[in-house]
Protein backbone atom coordinates (compact mmCIF):
# COMPACT_ATOMS: atom_id res chain seq x y z
CA UNK A 1 0.00 0.00 0.00
CA UNK A 2 1.35 3.14 -0.93
CA UNK A 3 1.90 5.86 2.10
CA UNK A 4 1.20 8.81 0.51
CA UNK A 5 -2.83 10.10 0.15
CA UNK A 6 -4.20 8.69 -3.46
CA UNK A 7 -6.80 11.73 -3.40
CA UNK A 8 -5.94 14.96 -2.39
CA UNK A 9 -7.76 18.32 -2.64
CA UNK A 10 -7.58 20.37 -5.54
CA UNK A 11 -6.93 23.99 -5.73
CA UNK A 12 -10.44 25.08 -6.00
CA UNK A 13 -11.53 22.85 -3.00
CA UNK A 14 -9.22 24.05 -1.02
CA UNK A 15 -10.49 27.85 -1.74
CA UNK A 16 -13.62 26.73 -1.11
CA UNK A 17 -12.79 25.14 2.12
CA UNK A 18 -10.74 28.84 2.85
CA UNK A 19 -14.00 30.78 2.68
CA UNK A 20 -16.19 28.70 4.54
CA UNK A 21 -13.94 28.20 7.33
CA UNK A 22 -13.89 32.27 7.40
CA UNK A 23 -17.36 32.33 7.70
CA UNK A 24 -17.30 30.17 10.53
CA UNK A 25 -14.45 31.77 12.04
CA UNK A 26 -16.25 34.98 11.98
CA UNK A 27 -19.84 33.95 12.70
CA UNK A 28 -19.38 30.94 14.85
CA UNK A 29 -18.85 31.08 19.24
CA UNK A 30 -15.34 32.03 19.95
CA UNK A 31 -14.05 28.82 21.94
CA UNK A 32 -14.19 27.50 18.39
CA UNK A 33 -12.15 30.71 16.48
CA UNK A 34 -9.07 28.90 18.10
CA UNK A 35 -10.23 25.95 15.89
CA UNK A 36 -10.64 27.53 13.00
CA UNK A 37 -7.72 30.08 12.90
CA UNK A 38 -5.22 26.96 12.79
CA UNK A 39 -7.88 25.16 10.04
CA UNK A 40 -7.08 28.53 7.91
CA UNK A 41 -3.69 28.31 8.50
CA UNK A 42 -3.27 24.74 7.53
CA UNK A 43 -5.28 25.74 4.18
CA UNK A 44 -2.65 28.83 4.11
CA UNK A 45 -0.25 26.83 4.16
CA UNK A 46 -1.30 24.07 1.29
CA UNK A 47 -2.46 26.90 -1.12
CA UNK A 48 1.28 28.47 -0.90
CA UNK A 49 2.28 25.29 -1.86
CA UNK A 50 -0.04 24.79 -5.13
CA UNK A 51 0.99 28.09 -6.15
CA UNK A 52 4.51 27.61 -6.00
CA UNK A 53 3.85 24.13 -7.71
CA UNK A 54 1.46 24.59 -9.95
CA UNK A 55 2.90 28.33 -10.60
CA UNK A 56 -0.55 29.19 -10.86
CA UNK A 57 -0.69 33.19 -12.07
CA UNK A 58 -2.47 36.19 -10.26
CA UNK A 59 -4.54 37.95 -12.22
CA UNK A 60 -7.93 39.79 -11.93
CA UNK A 61 -10.24 37.16 -13.84
CA UNK A 62 -8.93 34.52 -11.08
CA UNK A 63 -9.26 37.38 -8.43
CA UNK A 64 -12.91 37.65 -8.79
CA UNK A 65 -13.33 34.14 -8.72
CA UNK A 66 -12.05 34.29 -5.71
CA UNK A 67 -14.36 36.90 -4.63
CA UNK A 68 -17.63 35.23 -6.04
CA UNK A 69 -16.85 32.09 -4.21
CA UNK A 70 -16.36 33.41 -0.87
CA UNK A 71 -19.51 35.54 -1.58
CA UNK A 72 -21.43 32.41 -2.70
CA UNK A 73 -21.42 30.74 0.09
CA UNK A 74 -21.96 33.56 2.38
CA UNK A 75 -24.99 33.68 0.71
CA UNK A 76 -26.10 29.86 1.00
CA UNK A 77 -25.15 30.59 4.64
CA UNK A 78 -27.34 33.83 5.37
CA UNK A 79 -30.22 31.65 3.08
CA UNK A 80 -30.09 28.54 5.36
CA UNK A 81 -30.22 30.74 8.00
CA UNK A 82 -33.46 32.02 7.33
CA UNK A 83 -34.80 28.99 5.86
CA UNK A 84 -36.41 27.45 9.39
CA UNK A 85 -37.54 30.53 10.80
CA UNK A 86 -39.50 31.69 7.56
CA UNK A 87 -41.03 28.39 6.67
CA UNK A 88 -43.95 30.25 4.48
CA UNK A 89 -40.73 30.95 2.26
CA UNK A 90 -38.89 27.59 2.55
CA UNK A 91 -38.78 26.80 -0.76
CA UNK A 92 -38.23 30.07 -2.07
CA UNK A 93 -35.18 30.36 -0.39
CA UNK A 94 -34.27 26.75 -1.08
CA UNK A 95 -34.23 27.21 -4.88
CA UNK A 96 -32.15 30.21 -4.85
CA UNK A 97 -29.65 28.72 -2.29
CA UNK A 98 -29.83 25.50 -4.72
CA UNK A 99 -28.90 28.00 -7.46
CA UNK A 100 -26.45 29.43 -5.68
CA UNK A 101 -25.19 26.52 -4.91
CA UNK A 102 -24.72 25.93 -8.93
CA UNK A 103 -23.23 29.03 -9.32
CA UNK A 104 -20.36 27.98 -6.42
CA UNK A 105 -19.85 24.68 -8.40
CA UNK A 106 -19.52 26.79 -11.95
CA UNK A 107 -16.79 28.61 -10.25
CA UNK A 108 -14.74 25.77 -8.64
CA UNK A 109 -14.86 23.92 -12.27
CA UNK A 110 -13.57 27.27 -13.75
CA UNK A 111 -10.90 27.24 -11.12
CA UNK A 112 -10.40 23.28 -11.53
CA UNK A 113 -9.40 24.74 -15.38
CA UNK A 114 -7.04 27.19 -14.18
CA UNK A 115 -5.06 25.19 -11.97
CA UNK A 116 -4.86 22.12 -15.12
CA UNK A 117 -6.34 19.52 -12.92
CA UNK A 118 -10.00 19.06 -14.67
CA UNK A 119 -10.88 15.42 -15.20
CA UNK A 120 -14.57 14.63 -15.40
CA UNK A 121 -14.54 12.54 -12.28
CA UNK A 122 -13.42 15.79 -10.67
CA UNK A 123 -15.82 18.19 -12.73
CA UNK A 124 -18.60 19.53 -10.32
CA UNK A 125 -21.92 18.97 -11.26
CA UNK A 126 -23.86 22.42 -11.81
CA UNK A 127 -27.61 21.71 -12.02
CA UNK A 128 -27.24 25.15 -13.91
CA UNK A 129 -30.03 26.11 -16.66
CA UNK A 130 -27.19 27.39 -18.96
CA UNK A 131 -29.94 27.90 -22.13
CA UNK A 132 -32.75 29.74 -20.87
CA UNK A 133 -32.29 33.31 -19.40
CA UNK A 134 -32.44 32.80 -15.84
CA UNK A 135 -30.92 35.56 -13.19
CA UNK A 136 -27.63 34.29 -13.21
CA UNK A 137 -27.23 33.85 -16.99
CA UNK A 138 -25.33 37.60 -17.32
CA UNK A 139 -23.45 36.54 -14.47
CA UNK A 140 -21.78 33.16 -16.11
CA UNK A 141 -21.63 35.22 -19.45
CA UNK A 142 -19.95 37.43 -17.67
CA UNK A 143 -17.01 35.63 -16.41
CA UNK A 144 -16.51 33.68 -19.53
CA UNK A 145 -14.96 37.57 -21.06
CA UNK B 1 -6.91 54.38 -6.77
CA UNK B 2 -4.67 51.94 -5.08
CA UNK B 3 -5.02 47.86 -5.21
CA UNK B 4 -6.96 47.86 -2.09
CA UNK B 5 -9.58 50.18 -3.18
CA UNK B 6 -9.92 48.02 -6.97
CA UNK B 7 -10.61 45.08 -4.55
CA UNK B 8 -13.01 46.57 -2.48
CA UNK B 9 -14.68 48.16 -5.01
CA UNK B 10 -14.92 44.33 -7.20
CA UNK B 11 -16.26 42.79 -3.93
CA UNK B 12 -19.13 45.37 -4.11
CA UNK B 13 -19.97 45.27 -7.75
CA UNK B 14 -19.88 41.71 -7.07
CA UNK B 15 -22.65 41.28 -4.59
CA UNK B 16 -25.00 44.56 -6.56
CA UNK B 17 -24.37 41.63 -9.82
CA UNK B 18 -25.99 39.30 -7.64
CA UNK B 19 -28.51 40.87 -5.08
CA UNK B 20 -29.99 43.38 -8.03
CA UNK B 21 -29.51 41.15 -10.98
CA UNK B 22 -31.64 43.80 -13.22
CA UNK B 23 -29.37 46.31 -13.49
CA UNK B 24 -26.42 43.28 -14.24
CA UNK B 25 -25.03 45.15 -17.43
CA UNK B 26 -24.11 48.01 -15.32
CA UNK B 27 -22.28 46.30 -12.89
CA UNK B 28 -20.66 43.86 -15.26
CA UNK B 29 -19.77 46.46 -17.11
CA UNK B 30 -18.24 48.41 -13.70
CA UNK B 31 -16.24 45.29 -13.00
CA UNK B 32 -14.93 45.05 -16.45
CA UNK B 33 -13.10 48.66 -16.19
CA UNK B 34 -11.93 47.52 -12.41
CA UNK B 35 -10.77 44.04 -13.90
CA UNK B 36 -8.53 46.19 -16.78
CA UNK B 37 -7.39 48.51 -13.98
CA UNK B 38 -6.77 45.62 -11.75
CA UNK B 39 -4.35 44.31 -14.22
CA UNK B 40 -2.45 47.29 -14.86
CA UNK B 41 -1.19 47.40 -11.31
CA UNK B 42 -0.78 43.52 -11.15
CA UNK B 43 1.95 44.07 -13.89
CA UNK B 44 3.49 47.46 -13.21
CA UNK B 45 4.12 46.30 -10.11
CA UNK B 46 4.84 42.81 -10.53
CA UNK B 47 2.15 41.76 -7.59
CA UNK B 48 2.80 38.34 -6.71
CA UNK B 49 -0.33 35.69 -5.78
CA UNK B 50 0.11 34.37 -2.22
CA UNK B 51 -2.11 32.47 0.21
CA UNK B 52 -2.01 35.40 2.24
CA UNK B 53 -3.45 38.00 -0.35
CA UNK B 54 -6.12 35.26 -1.17
CA UNK B 55 -7.11 35.29 2.62
CA UNK B 56 -7.49 38.95 2.84
CA UNK B 57 -9.40 38.96 -0.26
CA UNK B 58 -11.88 36.67 0.68
CA UNK B 59 -12.33 38.78 3.79
CA UNK B 60 -12.61 41.85 2.37
CA UNK B 61 -15.83 40.17 -0.27
CA UNK B 62 -16.98 38.68 2.97
CA UNK B 63 -17.45 41.49 5.30
CA UNK B 64 -18.91 44.00 2.35
CA UNK B 65 -21.55 41.35 2.52
CA UNK B 66 -21.94 41.17 5.91
CA UNK B 67 -21.96 44.99 5.80
CA UNK B 68 -25.04 44.64 3.17
CA UNK B 69 -26.74 42.21 4.94
CA UNK B 70 -26.77 44.57 8.23
CA UNK B 71 -27.77 47.86 5.85
CA UNK B 72 -31.04 44.95 4.76
CA UNK B 73 -31.54 44.23 8.41
CA UNK B 74 -31.76 48.02 9.05
CA UNK B 75 -34.51 48.06 6.35
CA UNK B 76 -36.67 45.24 6.78
CA UNK B 77 -36.67 44.82 10.40
CA UNK B 78 -37.11 48.54 12.18
CA UNK B 79 -37.01 46.74 15.69
CA UNK B 80 -33.13 45.99 14.62
CA UNK B 81 -32.51 49.08 13.13
CA UNK B 82 -29.90 50.78 15.61
CA UNK B 83 -28.33 47.49 16.36
CA UNK B 84 -27.60 46.76 12.82
CA UNK B 85 -26.67 50.32 11.98
CA UNK B 86 -24.20 49.64 15.14
CA UNK B 87 -22.85 46.52 13.72
CA UNK B 88 -22.18 47.91 9.91
CA UNK B 89 -20.25 50.76 11.19
CA UNK B 90 -18.08 48.00 13.60
CA UNK B 91 -17.35 45.94 10.54
CA UNK B 92 -17.00 48.88 8.52
CA UNK B 93 -13.70 48.80 11.04
CA UNK B 94 -12.79 45.46 10.49
CA UNK B 95 -13.48 46.44 6.40
CA UNK B 96 -10.55 49.39 6.25
CA UNK B 97 -7.83 47.06 8.93
CA UNK B 98 -8.40 44.54 5.45
CA UNK B 99 -7.52 46.90 3.33
CA UNK B 100 -4.63 48.56 5.31
CA UNK B 101 -3.36 44.96 5.66
CA UNK B 102 -3.77 44.58 1.57
CA UNK B 103 -1.78 47.53 1.05
CA UNK B 104 1.08 46.05 3.27
CA UNK B 105 1.12 42.85 1.29
CA UNK B 106 1.54 44.27 -2.38
CA UNK B 107 3.21 47.29 -1.21
CA UNK B 108 0.83 48.83 -3.64
CA UNK B 109 0.68 52.72 -1.64
CA UNK B 110 2.50 53.64 0.89
CA UNK B 111 1.10 54.79 4.75
CA UNK B 112 -0.93 58.17 2.64
CA UNK B 113 -3.13 55.59 1.60
CA UNK B 114 -3.68 53.63 4.49
CA UNK B 115 -7.19 53.94 6.06
CA UNK B 116 -7.42 55.88 9.58
CA UNK B 117 -10.79 54.61 10.30
CA UNK B 118 -10.25 51.60 11.87
CA UNK B 119 -12.03 51.63 15.05
CA UNK B 120 -14.64 48.67 15.38
CA UNK B 121 -15.79 49.96 18.85
CA UNK B 122 -15.94 46.90 20.88
CA UNK B 123 -16.72 44.80 18.39
CA UNK B 124 -17.49 41.51 20.35
CA UNK B 125 -18.10 38.14 18.87
CA UNK B 126 -16.33 38.33 15.65
CA UNK B 127 -12.93 36.53 15.55
CA UNK B 128 -10.78 37.25 12.49
CA UNK B 129 -7.90 36.21 12.60
CA UNK B 130 -5.42 38.05 10.15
Amino acid sequence: MKKERAVNFTFAELLDKLTICQIKEALLPQMLARKYCLELKHLEHDIDLFIKQKRIKLSAKFLRKIILLSQLNLHVWFLKDRMLPEHKRYFKLLKFAQELNGLRNHIKNLILQESKEITQAKRRTTFLDYKNKMWFSPLILSLRK
Amino acid sequence: MDLSELLDNLTINQIKEVKLAKYHRSYSEEMRNIMADLELIIKKKRVKLTARLIRLLVVLSQINLHIWQAKEIMINEPSRFKESMKLGHQLNGIRNQVKNLIIEEVSSGDSVRKKTNINTDNLKGWQISL
